[in-house]
């Protein structure tokens, strides 16, 4: 069971990766993915103050609940337009 | 029509969809490229989007537009690599007055600057 992890702009240079497939394990809950993968997503971790994420293209909160297939995306503040 | 391409945006064909006896005014606005980023000259911008949530998220903001003044809305943003000069974003307002086209023009342009997920990635500096 994996979910689709996809960083954009300075989130993928914090990485250093645009993409990453974690398995889901027990985490029920964003904030639970993050809590059981500190160490992987270490450097996005540290900047969740100004980052968004989004669950499935909708933005979402540390409580929203995951599923497998899921694709969570970490967003920068945005500067389109 | 909302779309997010790396096509430039001047080779798009002239909307059918808002033209017509209902609209008397259509505004377009193009968003294009300056040559300097803070006082430095620049080349291009290299722009990067979530593309699937982008286009989410355009199509949201044209409905809640067309949902506060009664208009028709279509945007394009162009993503990749798109040099000075050349258009970024465009965005056309067609209403039967021109208050409307204006004001929901105004809109959709501030919402997408607000919210969409697409971001200035790089800028290229200029050949002296």
């Amino acid at each position: 069971m994996s979910i689709q992890l996809l960083f954009f702009a300075q989130a993928a240079r914090w990485m250093g990766a645009s993409h990453l497939a974690l398995d889901l394990g027990g985490a029920a809950t964003l904030g639970q993915l993050l809590r059981e993968n500190e160490r992987p997503l270490a450097p996005v971790i540290a900047q969740l103050k100004v980052l968004r994420i989004a669950v499935n293209q909708q933005f979402a909160g540390l409580e929203t609940p995951l599923r497998d297939g899921d694709e969570v995306a970490f967003l920068p503040p945005v500067s389109g337009g | 029509m909302v779309l997010v391409t790396t096509a430039p945006l001047e080779s798009l064909p002239p909307s059918n969809v808002l033209r017509g006896p209902a609209f008397g005014a259509v505004v377009t606005f193009h968003g294009a490229v300056r040559g300097d980023e803070q006082g430095e000259p620049i080349a291009a911008i290299a722009y990067e989007a979530y593309e699937s949530m982008a286009l989410k998220s355009l199509q949201a903001v044209a409905e809640r537009a067309e949902s506060r003044w009664p208009v028709r809305v279509e945007i394009a943003h162009r993503i990749g690599r798109v040099a000075v000069g050349e258009i970024s974003l465009l965005v056309e307002a067609a209403g039967a007055h021109r208050a409307e086209a204006f004001q929901a023009c105004q809109f959709v342009i501030d919402e997408i600057k607000r919210e969409a997920p697409i971001w200035k990635v790089d800028y290229e500096k200029a050949r002296p």
